[in-house]
């Protein structure tokens, strides 16, 4: 391995790490703040969270482009790894088209319980707390999948 | 969360703005957001919605 590669290969690992701890930070940071300030409501920081989630993949997947360029750089003339690495692509891109969908959901959630505190039935807004409850549940399983896949593959490189 | 747990994410969140500015930009426009409305949930599903993983991952062999 070249020391180009071995550089590259590092600060593409170091990048991971960071934005993997970043994607967990986000979470906990919005309802810490959140939490902390009387002119946020819960549905204000659900909603720091899904924004500071949804900036967490997109620089995840970022970083995924980062680690197909060297790993097709290395395929070359080679099918049967393009055809490796075009395998994980394919699974990335799934994952990520679920977390799409999953996140769709929960917005729609989001929108129909941030529309529904606002009006006098609370049996309403208990409804689509719950019904928010479940679609972030589907919607963090589809953030985790995506997370893994993509520290899984780019940690261990098609040889 | 532990003061412990709460300090390693500040450092994790200082190193990461550190080695990525954009990152600081993204974080300070989410923190900074007033409120939410059904209208703020429909811009960020658009938002979601609108980034392909062909943009996001422009080097893709993928047809």
């Amino acid at each position: 391995m070249t020391t180009t590669m071995l550089t590259l290969k590092i600060n593409i690992k170091r990048w991971f790490v960071l934005m993997t701890a970043l994607a967990l930070a986000i979470v906990p940071l919005a309802v810490i703040i959140g939490s902390g300030c009387a002119n946020n409501t819960p549905q204000t920081v659900a909603y720091k969270s899904y924004t500071g989630s949804t900036v967490a993949v997109q620089t995840t997947l970022g970083f995924w482009d980062t680690y197909l360029v060297g790993a097709y750089a290395r395929a070359a003339g080679n099918a049967t790894n393009v055809a490796k690495i075009k395998d994980q692509e394919h699974k990335v891109k799934d994952l990520y088209e679920k977390w799409q969908a999953s996140m769709a959901l929960v917005a729609d959630a989001g929108a129909v319980w941030s529309a529904a505190t606002h009006g006098t039935n609370s049996d309403l807004s208990t409804s689509a707390l719950s019904a928010f409850n479940q679609a972030v549940n589907n919607g963090a399983a589809s953030y985790i999948d995506l997370q893994n896949a993509v520290g899984t593959f780019s940690n261990k490189p098609v040889q | 969360m532990t003061p412990e747990a709460l300090t390693l994410i500040m450092d994790l969140v200082a190193e990461a703005i550190r080695v990525e500015p954009i990152v600081a930009a993204e974080l300070q426009k989410i923190l900074t957001k007033p409120d939410a409305t059904p209208a703020d949930w429909m811009a960020a599903k658009a938002q979601v919605m609108q980034a392909s993983y062909k943009s996001l991952v422009p080097h893709s062999q993928l047809p």
